[in-house]
């Protein structure tokens, strides 16, 4: 790490003196050699409460006249009771669709007129509610969000559309291989019961009901389990004046912290078989439990991960795509999550050497156990440092850097110190973050492509197991719909 | 469901350009070589973003080589007699820095964004492919299949992902938008080396690119950098050759109908409207805002919630560099005929042809268009993008400050006026999506 440093601080001098001294033809033989780079300087974290005690987190940022207004809640898919699953999205989406007795027309008639946006979202652990305006148009803003937060009607009629465009939804998914790649990736990794790996079904979709709402609604929506995170052109103190005005009267609630329980590992190698007859592409996703998000082993599997298929030079994408040509892109990531979430490389390939890019793949999940060269281990790390201050450029996407920060209770200096702990991550960390997280033995296998053409091949290669699948024993029939 | 239309979206809307209240500053000036240069400086992130337009797409490709401007793309990250094969994505991700390119139907963009320490590395890598791009027949025959995957994946393997495709090419009968930048796989095979180098020699030359800087420099220095690694590369030989087809005015309706490995029904209508930039194109806009803009549209409202007939309908100019379309689409919902989903289009159109909009509603629509353009230039990559577009298509990088007058200059009449002489039976095309069970019926 320092010696790094001290390098990069000897190539300054160097080209420092080479500025002053340009030839009329520049040294094309090599890349030039540059200083090293400038620290991202941020704006203050700045927390505070409201009178009622609901957290806001909020950075200034006075370049641009707009504001970014996340109100975040503790909630989400993890906490959909058993035979409801999807409810918590159901909930978040019908937020808008009615509030204050206002319609949802009306709603997003007074929200279109100000040229601001409001949206809202949900996923495992966390739900929100996301206002982008301009700052001359915050005022009103704020008021239609209050109304949408803290007072949403869930009318029927509007329900019954939603429940019909999801059913719609769900029937398009057997159309689509990617998404059921993934929905029965994460079934038959996580299990059907297991809140990361289920899934709703038509049943579900249609039995959904306004209490439902209702109650799940008044259960999470309090002000102790929320945390409003701000971005923008404005002061605290007159943003904490305005909150107080929209939010200062949101009631506290008794909510119970949410435990999800680990799933198992993997523990051997099995292939399963997805029939799409006729596809055009095999889609593949290999994968096993990864790991939680505030793992110490978090920045070494950062740079592990994006050296095996988290960049465009990465072994996975080299391999599949540059080498061989199997694919458009190849890639892997780790979802972390409050407890381990999953990981998993996949890639859409060729059909006639689905069996060929298996191999590759195994290939790299092997070779990735190895001991890494320096060139490349340093060429991850440096992607991951030194990009990072990239993250930092809108409203939005600061307030989802400030998100992930305020949900894991991140260290105040979190950001600040980012570039140096991951330029700090060694090779034999990457090297134990490997032999432990990847494990090609212990892994679940998912190819959705044209049986007829594919099976044979992967027969030949005994990775395992193979067990046969169809779309429907992962999505359920295709939904039917009364008119 | 979403991921379709977005995608559908990012494969035609390159050029969905805007501009924001936040001033921005540039300068702009010409090498001798005729290399423009476009600077922009902003120190709020330690970052910078270096890019390349190269003033051809896919209009400008022999119709027996389509996709010939894409499959180059992807041969200009091959290398140069001092980049190794493989090495391009190596050194600037090493670096910390993230890259890519697309093509269009008018311009190929290629970019950087790097820590601000490395803009010299940018420089130098974009003048190395700029100057000598070295192209090996290894590197030939591993980009033609991974374009062929590149099809698949966003095309062929994707419910109604060759949408596109069907709507140009029945739109357009002597034009070259009459195919799609992915173009045809079995032309590409066909290509050889001498006909890449010749398309190289022709359209990849200084004066055919700008070059856009954006984001934590200093603009002498900058200067300097530029100066000494584009200021030796040759003026290119070669007279560049634009395609010089019109299409003629249509006369009667196209209709088509495509069987895909669907569920749902789509419907697409496409209606031929003058190039971006024109005045009738920003009335086009309006009416597109006012169509499909956000969820208190007309689209929306009537089609999506009160009818409850689509799952999505969306209507969008296409801003192309000769005259474009513009294109309705909405996705049936279940147990919905295409011709009662055509029909509530058919609806909303005439309400619009017939009726003057109301100052209320108009108002609104300007609301957005500003609020937009608020939000809109907030990353380096884009402003840098936005500048080499307003100047290569329009002569003018300032109307990234300045475009918005545009717009604001369209009234409530011309709306109603643009929707009356566009907006015709004999000028569309109509393109229904069906499940293939249908077909056998």
């Amino acid at each position: 790490m320092k010696k790094i440093f001290s390098f990069a601080i000897n190539l300054f001098v160097v080209s420092a003196f080479c500025f002053s001294i340009y030839a009329q033809s520049p040294d094309r033989t090599k890349p030039p050699q540059l200083p090293p780079p400038s620290q991202l300087k941020l704006p203050a974290v700045q927390q505070f409460q409201l009178s009622n005690g609901l957290k806001v987190v909020l950075m200034e940022k006075h370049d641009v006249p707009l504001i970014q207004l996340n109100v975040v809640v503790k909630m989400g898919s993890v906490n959909d009771p058993e035979n409801k699953v999807g409810l918590s999205n159901l909930t978040m989406d019908m937020l808008d669709e009615g509030a204050a007795g206002k319609s949802s027309l009306e709603l997003a008639d007074e929200i279109d007129f100000l040229g601001a946006r409001i949206t809202t979202n949900s996923s495992a652990h966390i739900s929100g509610i996301n206002l982008h305006t301009p700052l001359s148009k915050f005022d009103d803003a704020l008021k239609i969000m209050s109304d949408i937060v803290l007072r949403p009607d869930f009318p029927q009629k509007e329900l019954e559309r939603k429940k019909k465009e999801r059913l719609t939804s769900l029937m398009q998914m057997h159309d689509q291989p990617t998404a059921i790649a993934s929905a029965a990736f994460n079934q038959l990794l996580f299990g059907k019961e297991h809140p990361y790996g289920r899934m709703t079904n038509e049943n579900t979709i249609k039995g959904f009901a306004v209490d439902d709402l209702k109650n799940f609604y008044k259960k999470y929506f309090a002000a102790n389990n929320a945390v409003v995170i701000a971005v923008g052109a404005i002061k605290k103190d007159d943003l904490k004046k305005k909150l107080e005005s929209a939010f200062g009267k949101w009631q506290k609630g008794i909510v119970k912290e949410t435990t999800v329980r680990e799933a198992a590992q993997v523990s051997k190698r099995i292939i399963y078989l997805i029939d799409k007859p006729g596809a055009a592409q095999s889609v593949i996703s290999i994968g096993r439990i990864g790991a939680a998000r505030l793992t110490s082993d978090y920045n070494s599997i950062v740079v592990m991960n994006t050296l095996l298929g988290g960049s465009f030079t990465s072994r996975l994408n080299q391999n599949l795509r540059e080498k061989h040509g199997y694919t458009y892109g190849a890639s892997s990531r780790f979802a972390f999550r409050p407890v381990p979430g999953s990981f998993s490389a996949s890639s859409s390939v060729q059909t006639e050497v689905t069996d060929k890019a298996l191999i590759e793949f195994f290939n790299e999940l092997n070779g990735i156990r190895e001991s890494i060269p320096d060139e490349e281990l340093n060429r991850a790390k440096n992607l991951v440092a030194l990009s990072y201050p990239g993250n930092f450029q809108t409203v939005a996407e600061i307030a989802g850097q400030l998100e992930e920060f305020i949900q894991y209770n991140l260290p105040e200096k979190y950001f600040a110190g980012y570039v140096e702990k991951m330029l700090g991550v060694t090779g034999s960390d990457v090297n134990v973050a490997a032999k432990k997280y990847i494990v090609p033995d212990q892994i679940i296998i998912v190819v959705v492509g044209d049986k007829s053409k594919i099976e044979e091949g992967i027969k030949q290669l005994n990775l395992g197991e193979i067990i046969n699948l169809s779309i429907e024993d992962t999505l359920g029939k295709v939904p039917k719909m009364e008119n | 469901m979403k991921r379709i239309f977005v995608s559908f979206l990012i494969l035609f809307s390159f050029v969905y350009v805007d501009a924001q209240t936040k001033k921005i500053a540039f300068e702009q000036y010409k090498l001798d070589n005729g290399l423009n240069v476009i600077l922009h400086k902003d120190n709020s992130t330690p970052i910078v973003a270096v890019s390349v337009l190269y003033h051809v797409g896919s209009k400008n490709e022999d119709p027996e080589r389509t996709g010939f401007a894409h499959f180059f793309e992807h041969l200009m990250f091959e290398g140069s007699p001092n980049i190794r094969r493989g090495e391009y994505f190596k050194i600037i991700e090493g670096a910390g820095g993230q890259l890519n390119a697309n093509t269009s139907f008018d311009r190929t963009f290629y970019y950087q964004v790097l820590p601000s320490n490395q803009l010299e590395l940018g420089l130098y890598m974009e003048s190395e492919r700029m100057l000598h791009l070295k192209i090996d027949s290894i590197g030939v025959e591993t980009q033609r299949k991974v374009v062929k995957e590149e099809r698949k994946q966003s095309l062929d393997n994707r419910p109604y992902g060759t949408v596109g495709e069907k709507i140009f090419s029945n739109a357009y009968k002597v034009h070259p938008y009459r195919w799609v930048p992915i173009g045809s796989a079995q032309y590409i095979d066909q290509a050889t080396l001498d006909e890449f180098i010749a398309f190289y020699k022709m359209y990849y030359v200084p004066q055919n690119a700008t070059l856009s800087i954006a984001g934590d420099i200093d603009i002498a220095q900058t200067k300097e950098l530029v100066k000494k690694y584009f200021g030796e590369i040759p003026k290119g030989a070669f007279e560049i050759v634009r395609p010089k087809e019109i299409e003629p005015a249509k006369t009667a309706e196209v209709r088509d109908i495509v069987y895909d490995n669907v569920q749902l029904p789509l419907v697409v209508q496409g209606y031929h409207i003058p190039a971006q930039g024109t005045p009738d194109y920003y009335a086009l806009n309006l009416l597109t805002q006012l169509l499909s803009g956000g969820e208190s549209a007309r689209f929306q409202k009537e089609i999506k919630d009160k009818q409850q007939k689509a799952l999505a309908v969306i209507s969008m100019p296409f801003a192309l560099e000769d005259p474009g379309l513009f294109i309705v689409y909405g996705l049936a919902n279940m147990g919905v005929k295409p011709e009662d989903l055509e029909s509530s289009f058919e609806a909303e159109i005439e309400k619009v042809k017939n009726e003057l909009i109301s100052e209320i509603e108009f108002q609104k629509l300007r609301n957005q268009i500003e609020g937009q353009f608020v939000a809109r230039n907030s990353t380096v990559r884009g402003i840098a993008e936005s500048l080499a577009n307003y100047f290569v298509y329009f002569g003018d990088a300032n109307l990234i400050n300045t475009e918005l007058q545009r717009y604001m200059k369209a009234t409530k009449e011309d709306i109603k006026r643009v929707a009356n002489k566009y907006l015709t039976k004999e000028n569309r095309v109509v393109l229904y999506y069906l499940p293939k069970s249908a077909e056998k019926k």
